[in-house]
Parts: structure tokens; sequence; C-alpha cells
């Protein structure tokens, strides 16, 4: 039999050799261990991910839907804005519009009176308001705001002050006010956001 | 089983359980006679292992010392065997050699080939495996005394005493004239000495770490557990390979099918967060419509009016508040009691202030219109 360590080491050196083996499967294991567990989370991250994708994907549809009625409604509030390539172009065009509503009715258009308002900066949408002084029957008055309410461009009645006059005449004050798009956002909706 | 050789005697024990001791003659042809009689009578047909263990009377011990940078200790040792042999060149031996710090010790036992070769060929011809062939004084080797300087003493034609030291044999001495077991132990500093006829005893003491097997090369059969150990080990180590691999690679399949499906879906992810963002878009813009608010009805209101405010009532004013919304109402009635009835049919309306004049009732109501 051969010995390469002298016999008092060998207890000592084979405690080591053990310890050492020991240590090192040890070592080992909870390599794997630790690679495993790793692996593991990052396969039910994955999974997580792919349920939450899936989930999103089922949503496909409605969204799809829901993007569509949205731009029926942006195009239908589109139509209703006034449209014109500058503030007093489009005061004018409001003014005719509303001339031509105030004939229908038979109502008195004493004054019409644009009210320039500033452009506010970053809103989409922006107002231009009409002071009106007129005077008619209930009748015409009533004509007038069917026409108001019927028309294709959208006046929004803000302000008003009746008052009798005469026997069977009102004097009506109003205060209408129409909107428009600024340019770029006018572009923006017009191809529906995209 | 263990047979004992010794000086003109053959004994044999553990055939059976509680054990026999034989004489079975004083030469190899009596005991090749005696043993196939022996195993006839008691029935022992069943070759079981034999394990034969040579006196000390029959053996030579030397030890020899060899230079640290020995290239080849075996071949050094045969060389020393020529000289020291007195069995002759054709002898069988076993040795120990231990690795010192400068130089290289060998224990070696020589036995003569010729005496114990018809022993052998005997066992081996009834068909008995021979498991190896020892010093007796090996024997004497246990749990208790490995780590002892011990000695034993082996009597025959002469005594002698072999010197153990942490297992292994250090010397063997010849011993003559008269002596006791406190005499040796004291002259040569010894822990304990026995006696080996205390030791040897039937059936088999416990024996640990046999070394010096003398049974020569043709005899000896291939141990096949030590391979079929380390094919075990190996097949556990493939199979504990394999199945870590398999885990691990089960894992791996499970990621890449989920990561596979991940990336199929992409595309369509994309399209959805796309979509998302038009739709926040689009919000964003009829929330602005929204913001606009819409126009009071005022045709209902003014038939509303017209139908319920009693005929003793007169309106002054109608005025729509910027701000709220809300209509005001101003006039005079002459009976405010028939005034307040038709207000409630109005809808959501309240007087907020009344004012007598003239034996007329001035007032004043609030309507906030649906």
């Amino acid at each position: 039999m051969m010995h390469l360590i002298p016999g008092q080491y060998r207890n000592q050196k084979t405690v080591l050799l053990l310890a050492a083996a020991v240590l090192g499967l040890v070592m080992c294991v909870v390599f794997l261990l630790n690679t495993y567990n790793a692996m593991q989370v990052e396969l039910e991250e994955l999974e997580q991910q792919l349920f939450v994708s899936q989930k999103q994907l089922g949503k496909l549809s409605g969204l799809q839907q829901e993007i569509r009625q949205q731009k029926q409604q942006i195009t239908r509030f589109d139509r209703a804005m006034l449209k014109g390539e500058s503030q007093d172009a489009i005061l004018s065009m409001m003014q005719i519009q509303v001339q031509s509503m105030l004939a229908g009715a038979g109502l008195e258009p004493e004054s019409l009176r644009p009210v320039a308002s500033r452009e506010t900066g970053g809103a989409a949408i922006q107002p231009v308001v009409l002071k009106l002084r007129l005077s008619g029957t209930i009748e015409q008055f009533k004509l007038f705001i069917a026409a108001i309410y019927g028309a294709d461009s959208f006046f929004q009645i803000e302000g008003l002050n009746i008052k009798p006059f005469k026997l069977d005449q009102l004097k009506i004050y109003m205060d209408l006010t129409g909107y428009y798009q600024i340019a770029s956002a006018a572009g923006r909706t017009a191809t529906g956001g995209e | 089983m263990d047979l004992f050789i010794g000086t003109g005697r053959f004994l044999l024990s553990g055939v059976r359980k509680g054990g026999y001791t034989l004489d079975l003659g004083a030469t190899s042809g009596e005991f090749a006679q005696q043993f196939s009689a022996f195993t006839r009578q008691n029935k022992e047909t069943k070759q079981r292992p034999v394990t034969i263990y040579m006196g000390d009377d029959l053996l030579f011990f030397t030890r020899i010392t060899l230079p640290k940078q020995t290239p080849d200790v075996e071949k050094a040792i045969a060389l020393q065997l020529d000289m020291l042999s007195p069995f002759g060149e054709d002898c069988l031996y076993a040795r120990e050699v231990e690795h010192g710090k400068e130089t290289i010790d060998v224990s070696l036992y020589l036995a003569d080939r010729q005496l114990i070769l018809p022993v052998l060929e005997t066992l081996t011809g009834l068909g008995w495996r021979i498991t190896g062939l020892y010093p007796e004084s090996q024997r004497g080797l246990n749990k208790e005394n490995r780590k002892k300087t011990w000695g034993l003493l082996s009597s025959g034609l002469f005594h002698k005493l072999t010197i153990f030291k942490a297992g292994h044999v250090r010397d063997r001495l010849q011993l003559s004239g008269e002596f006791d077991l406190q005499t040796i132990k004291k002259t040569y500093d010894l822990e304990e000495v026995q006696d080996i006829a205390d030791i040897v005893s039937f059936p088999s003491p416990p024996v640990s770490g046999l070394c010096f097997n003398l049974l020569p090369g043709s005899f000896r059969r291939t141990d096949y557990s030590k391979w079929l150990l380390y094919g075990l080990v190996g097949l556990n180590c493939i199979f504990a390979l394999a199945w870590l691999s398999m885990t691990f690679l089960s894992l791996q399949t499970r990621i890449t099918a989920v990561e596979t499906r991940l990336q199929a879906l992409t595309p369509q992810l994309q399209e959805v967060k796309k979509l998302k963002k038009q739709e926040g878009r689009q919000a964003e813009i009829l929330k602005g419509y929204a913001s606009i608010g819409t126009n009071k009805d005022l045709l209902l209101l003014l038939d509303t009016l017209t139908r319920e405010l009693p005929k003793s009532s007169y309106l002054d004013q109608l005025r729509l508040d910027k701000k709220t919304g809300a209509i005001h109402l101003q006039g005079y009635t002459t009976d405010l009691g028939i005034l307040t009835e038709s207000l409630q049919e109005i809808g959501n309306a309240t007087l907020e202030s009344t004012l007598k004049r003239k034996g007329q009732t001035y007032f004043q109501i609030e309507v906030l219109p649906k």
C-alpha cells in the first residue's frame, strides 16, 4: 500500500479533503438552486407578461370600435364648428348666418355687434361672440331660437335678456357664441387624430 | 473461511458456525487428502471464499530504505529482492511503501513459493476461491490498536515479535532466551504486547485493513466490486446530470416557448399601444368639445311659462345668467298664491323674492332649465 502523506497527517488531510468535497458539493447545489430559481422567476415573469399581453389583445376589437365611435363623434362636432381663414372671416360668416336666421324668423335686428376675442393659447376650440339687440314677437323669437338649435353650425346662447316692448313686442338682448378650431387643431381632427 | 498455515500444520476454521480447528496434516499431499475428506464428512459442498494466513515462522521480513529520488520504486524493490531473499529468486513477496521526507521506506514480507503453491493449487483444484494470502500477524490488527505502538508475540520454532505503529508493521524481531511480556514492553517502549494465541481465536476476530497480500497474481481474481462501485457511481452521476439537464432544459424550453409567443404577439401589442394613444388623443378632443356645454331648452321654458303662469301675472323681464345658466324671471301678480302653485308646474323653479306695492306683488323667480 502506498501512502503519500505521513501517518500523523493522514487523518487531518482526510478531514480537510472531506470538508473541501462537502463544501464544493454544497456550493454546486447552491449554484444550481440559484440558477434554477432565477430561471423559474424569469419564466413566471414571462408568463405574467404573456397573460397581460393576451388580456390587452382581447380588448383590441373593443378598442377599434371605441375609436370608430370617437371618430364619428369628432366628425359630427367638426361639422358644427365655424370655418374660415381668420377670426374676422369667421365672425363675418357668423353674422351672415345669424342675419339669415333672423330674416327667416322675422325678427328685427337693431344691432349685431361682433366681439373680438383673443385666441386662447393651446386650446383647440376658440369662441367668437356676437352681441344681438333684437325686437319682435314671442313667436318670432321662438322661430329664431328653433333656427339656432337647428343650424348646421353650433351657436350657444350664453346671455339673454327679454323685456316687453309695446303691447305684443319684445326687446331681446342676446350673447350668441359660435366656435371654430384653430388651423393646426382642425388639421389634426380632420384626419381623425392620426 | 480462514485457513492457517504454520510450521508443519494446517489449521482450518470457520467452515461452519462455531468453527473447527483441525490438524489437516503436515505435508501438502496429506493436506489435500484430508481437506477433501473433511469437506465431504461435513457436507461442505458449497465452495466459499478462503483467506489463508501464514505463520511468521514461514515468512521472511525485512525493511529497506530507498532514496527519495528513486525513479522506479518497484524496479528498485525487485533488484533488492535478489540480494535479500532467503528463498531465492522464485519467492512470493508483498510490500508496503511509506514515503518519508528524505527517504522511501519499504516493509517486505517474503515467502517460499514452493511451500505454498501446492496448497493453493489443491484449494483451487477443489473449486474453492482464495481471496488472499496474508501474514498471520495481520489478524492482530483491529480498530482498537490501529493508532497504538504495540507488539504482537508469535510462537513457533522461534519467538517473533512484530512491532506495529499506527497500523503499520515497523519491525519484526526474533526473541531468544527467557522473557516475559512486561520486559518486552519496557525494552521496546511499547504501549502493549499481545500474544497471537490470545488474538487469533475462533471464530474469526474482527480484522481491519489487511496488508501484505502474498497471493500470486495467477490466483487472484479481478476485484470487480471496485469497478462495479465505480460504475454505479458513474451511472448515478450520469443519471443525476441527465436529470439536472432535463430539468433545466425543460425550464429553458418553456421560457423559449413563452418568449416566442410574446415575440409573435409583439406587432399586435404595438398596434394596441398605438390605438390606445389614438383613443387618448381623441378622448382629449371630445373632452374639449364637451367643455363647450349645451344650449338650455328655451323653447320648452317659454312654452311652459306661457301655459302655466296665471292670467293675473305679468312678466317684466326674462334674463339668462351667463355664469350659472339659471333663468331669472321678474314680474308682478295680483295673486301670489296662484303663482306659487303654478311654479310647481314650471319645474325646478324657486321664488327668490317678493315685494308688495300698489296692490301688486312684485316677484323674482329663478328657474334652472332642464
